[in-house]
């Protein structure tokens, strides 16, 4: 059986604390993997929500600490919801184990599992209320079911659930760099927040990047900013990020050059057009936003989590935000939604001459291209 | 250990090996072959390195990008890399040794553990079943059994299902290597098990380099710009490059050259666009249309001059904006004709150029007469004022402003200095009083504000500030992306309280009418007062629904000769525009002389909503503050408040 990749470091993810069956939002990852390593095993569990990459990791802790590895090939059994049937599986779950302290049953897309077929499902209830100590089973939903609706209201009932949400994004960056920690990497400077603005919530895309990176970084044990961009396949001039900074020092000629390199790496110009409007939006917004804090003269440190940016890049939004000044923040998000449109179908014109046109108006100083 | 089965038949070999075909064509006999080959692609190259060098392989890569940038390529190259079998440590970043048994059996097209396979017509759910089983079973002789899926966006639904499973839980000895042009086609389940890589576009210096490095080889003589031709033309692919290079050296011999390839390739040459602007500038129409001719007798595609001239004068425009020409695509001596040309024209220009081209494209599409199109788009460009023209305009409206007139106290008669002014009739109508300079330098930095030369009607000496005047916008400053995407929301009102978005709006869309000087005092406003309630009476004999709303209105102020009259909302508005003939000829009788015109305006203090007490000093300095128009309007035009 393949081990995920990350999870057998011992250094992941562990501060003991107690775990409580009965509280009222379940067992949290943390909890679980915690119980797992100290070798506590609930016959039992039940486990739903959207993010699929923890139910991943969780499942490669669990079948490594709760069985030696010659102990797969009889106790070990990982089995598709999709292509299973509920007798098959309640009559997998009640065997013994073979030469072994327990038997690991995991049932991936349990919510896809006898679909049609709910009433036979139900028996998971009986199950639930009995289960067989001498076997750990895992059932995994890939989404919230109805927990009102049986067999999942007994499930949450009697076995150990637990509930994994998408992270949220302002903690993406956080755990990133956590992450990188567990590998023994180290994220410089904003390089996690990088990531995470540039990847996006989805966690196992993430990982993936991060395991890039790495791949990326060699024997280096830091990530900086620097290797973020290059492993992305951009330039150390030319990325988004820089164009940001030259839109924000209001460097027409710099902003062209990088918008100008951009596209002509792209894949599909129109696509990274609007990335790159959609990236600047997001700048223009968050500008916006700190006008009216620094009017009420907030703290660097509050500014940052008010317009939702890590306290390292906010001096740079700051010196941005005065360089523009309000009317041209304003002013801006005029061409970039007209860019947009154009982008969209509103026009004939290529690309290049769109960026062109837009960054002139939200680099002009004199309103020359207005 | 069993033998391991050929690949099924469904199943692609990799490229036979050629023993008998002489001529191969340059895309294939150059395909890279190591990681240090790969152009335009380091960062791939240098991850996938460093993961086979420190054992840090996923188990299944993504290669994405643009057709011919290396996908197929670097998915080869990690495939012969990984099951490589010289020791690591005398390979230099993990290149594969093109020596060992491995690589020549690859390379020979006979390798067990290497299967391509074209996603594209093997996409059905039996096509992965059957891939399935073979995954089963380990590698032969070698660390990984490696599966190439190429175009792997063409799989259906359930071909990708069935894949998943494998990449959720792969045996160890596998690595899967997907490459697709369309990676949003992929499921979302399959991207996110994968490790991505991202193929960009190969810049057009590497494409030349690389070219050139081929000529050499070949001993093919090519100028530089028939090389940068190619580059351009392959846009960002170098598989393209290559064939067109091909094509051109069969087509037009060696050496190749640049003049001789823009025909074979039907590029239509910058000069010929040079020649346009130029032509313009001169306003010569003549040439222009004889160029038309030319173009249509060397069967250039139309839309595609278009798109060129879109393009040159968007190289103008950046050469004009940044003063130099490193951000053009071309060669040195085209650059700096582009830097020196530019010198001379406007910002302003240029766009207004751009906005009449982008017009033609996209009437040319549904027009019946192409050619018709382009050459009206040539002529308007020709017969374009230049906003030097306008320059001169305003230098001169300087230079009567600065002259000791008394206009401000005793209108003198516009007569006087409109002469001076020519007649610029394709341009909007705007009203614009100038009253004194504030600021004598009146400079021509800025762009030049369309404004009307016509002489202000003499009516009253009541002027007011409208902010809502009606407008209408100049080709030029229509919005930089010609019709603007943010309608401005006019405030009815008309007291400017729609400030942010009116704000928002560019200049042409914001008019300021600052009233002409007339005589409003000859319109008898107290009278009108006066008589309303009769008025008001008349005409509830008459129609008693519409004599209540004109009682809920009153006369407020005379504008330039016209009665204002604040209604209370927008629908009485309506209602008694519509009947303003009656109320015309009504107030006639009533003044026992000829009535002045009505004009009704929504006013938010007949509302019923408490009305903002503003000091209209205070406005009007909120909209000098908000408004670049108005502001510039005082800086440029020394307007002043006259009320």
């Amino acid at each position: 059986m393949a081990r995920l990749k990350g999870a057998e470091d011992p250094r992941y993810l562990i501060r003991p604390h107690g775990f409580n069956m009965a509280s009222k939002t379940g067992a949290s990852f943390k909890d679980l993997v915690n119980t797992f390593r100290q070798g506590r095993f609930q016959p039992l569990y039940f486990i739903y929500g959207a993010e699929g990459f923890l139910m991943d990791e969780l499942q490669a802790v669990l079948i490594e600490n709760a069985l030696q590895p010659h102990e797969h090939d009889f106790n070990l059994e990982v089995i598709f919801g999709p292509e299973a049937s509920t007798p098959d599986v309640l009559s997998r779950c009640a065997s013994l184990p073979m030469m072994a302290e327990r038997r690991v049953i995991i049932v991936r897309g349990f919510d896809e599992m006898d679909e049609r077929n709910l009433d036979r499902k139900k028996s998971f209830g009986t199950y639930a209320e009995n289960p067989n100590p001498a076997a750990v089973v895992m059932l995994m939903c890939n989404r919230k079911p109805n927990l009102n609706t049986n067999p999942y209201r007994a499930l949450k009932k009697h076995a150990v659930w637990g509930e994994f949400k998408t992270l949220y994004e302002n903690k993406l960056p956080g755990w990133i760099s956590q992450r990188l920690r567990a590998k023994g990497f180290v994220a410089q400077g904003g390089a996690a927040q990088m990531i995470a603005e540039a990847v996006g919530p989805d966690l196992r895309t993430t990982s993936n990047e991060i395991n890039k990176l790495i791949a990326y970084a060699g024997e280096q044990q830091a990530i900086t900013e620097e290797d973020v961009i290059h492993a992305a396949g951009h330039s150390r001039e030319a990325n988004v990020f820089e164009l940001q900074k030259a839109v924000g020092q209001r460097s027409y000629e710099r902003a062209l050059f990088i918008a100008n390199e951009l596209l002509s790496a792209a894949s599909s110009r129109s696509g990274e057009a609007l990335m790159i409007i959609a990236i600047l939006t997001s700048y223009f917004t968050k500008l916006w936003k700190l006008t009216s804090c620094l009017e009420s003269g907030m703290q660097n440190n509050a500014m940052a989590g008010h317009i939702g940016v890590s306290p390292y890049f906010v001096g740079d939004y700051v010196s941005a935000c005065r360089t523009l000044g309000p009317n041209v923040i304003r002013r801006a998000f005029h061409a970039l939604l007209a860019a947009d449109m154009e982008l969209k179908g509103g026009s004939e014109r290529d690309e290049r001459l769109i960026l062109t046109l837009m960054l002139g108006r939200l680099c002009a100083k004199k309103r020359a291209f207005s | 250990m069993a033998a391991e089965p050929s690949p099924s038949s469904s199943l692609f070999p990799v490229d036979a090996f050629e023993t008998e075909s002489t001529y191969r064509v340059t895309a294939r006999k150059y395909r890279p072959q190591t990681f240090g080959d790969m152009v335009g692609q380091d960062h791939v190259a240098r991850t996938l390195g460093n993961a086979i060098r420190l054992d840090r392989l996923a188990h299944a890569y993504l290669f994405s990008g643009p057709r011919g940038v290396g996908k197929t390529t670097a998915a080869r190259i990690l495939a012969k890399a990984v099951n490589c079998t010289t020791p690591l440590d005398e390979r230099e970043n993990a290149e594969p040794c093109r020596n060992c048994e491995s690589c020549k059996s690859f390379e020979a097209g006979r390798s067990m553990n290497i299967i391509e396979v074209d996603a594209a017509s093997n996409n059905k759910v039996e096509d992965i079943h059957e891939l399935r089983d073979t995954v089963r079973i380990p590698p032969q002789g070698a660390k990984k059994k490696i599966y190439i899926l190429d175009e792997i966006h063409m799989m259906s639904k359930g071909a990708f299902n069935a894949l998943l499973k494998t990449l959720e839980e792969p045996p160890p000895y596998v690595l899967f290597i997907f490459a697709t042009t369309e990676p949003h086609k992929v499921l979302p389940t399959i991207l996110s098990r994968t490790q991505r890589f991202d193929f960009r576009r190969i810049s057009v210096t590497e494409i030349i380099e690389r070219l050139r490095e081929i000529c050499k080889t070949e001993t093919i003589e090519a100028d530089d710009e028939s090389l940068l031709l190619l580059a351009r033309k392959a846009d960002g692919a170098l598989r393209d490059a290559f064939s067109l290079f091909d094509q051109s050296v069969s087509l037009c011999g060696t050496p190749l050259e640049g003049a001789a390839l823009r025909e074979a390739l039907g590029v239509v040459d910058t000069d010929l666009f040079f020649e346009v602007t130029d032509r313009a500038a001169a306003s010569d129409r003549a040439g222009l249309l004889k160029l038309v001719e030319r173009l249509m007798s060397r069967g250039y595609d139309l839309p595609e001059f278009l798109g060129g001239l879109a393009e040159h004068l968007r190289n103008l425009l950046v050469a004009r904006s940044t003063g130099k020409g490193d951000l053009v695509e071309a060669t040195e001596a085209i650059r700096a004709r582009y830097v020196e040309t530019a010198r001379d024209r406007s910002e302003s220009d240029l766009l207004h150029l751009l906005m009449l081209v982008e017009e033609a494209s996209r009437n040319i599409r549904t027009s019946k007469h192409p050619r018709l199109s382009v050459e009206l788009a040539l002529l308007k460009i020709a017969s374009l004022e230049t906003a030097t023209d306008l320059e001169q305009l305003i230098g001169k409206l300087n230079a009567i402003e600065s002259a000791p007139t008394q206009e401000q106290t005793t209108s003198e008669p516009p007569s006087s200095y409109s002469p001076e002014l020519p007649k610029k009739p394709e341009k909007p109508v705007r009203e614009i009083q100038v009253s004194k300079a504030e600021t004598t330098d009146a400079a021509s930095e800025d762009e030049p504000l369309p404004f009307s030369p016509e002489p202000p009607k003499p009516s009253s000496s009541v002027t007011e500030p409208l902010p809502s005047a009606p407008t209408t916008s100049s080709p030029a400053h229509s919005g930089l992306f010609g019709t603007p995407a943010l309608q401005i929301t006019r405030d009815p009102s008309g007291d400017g309280s729609g400030g942010p978005e009116a704000a928002l709006a560019v200049a042409g869309d914001v008019a300021v009418a600052i009233a002409s000087p007339g005589n409003d005092l000859d319109v008898p406003l107290g009278r009108i007062k006066t008589l309303w309630p009769d008025l008001v009476q008349t005409i509830k004999a008459d129609r008693i629904h519409v004599g209540t709303l004109l009682e809920m209105s009153e006369p407020t102020r005379v504008v330039r000769g016209s009665v204002e009259v604040a209604t209370p909302d927008d629908f009485s508005r309506k209602l008694l525009e519509s009947e303003v003939v009656k109320f015309s000829s009504a107030l006639s009788d009533l003044l026992e002389d000829k009535a002045p015109p009505l004009r009704f305006v929504v006013d938010s203090s007949s509302n019923g909503e408490p009305a903002k007490e503003v000091d209209p000093f205070e406005r009007f300095k909120q909209l000098r503050h908000e408004n670049p128009v108005i502001q510039a309007l005082f800086e440029k035009f020394g307007a002043e408040i006259v009320w």
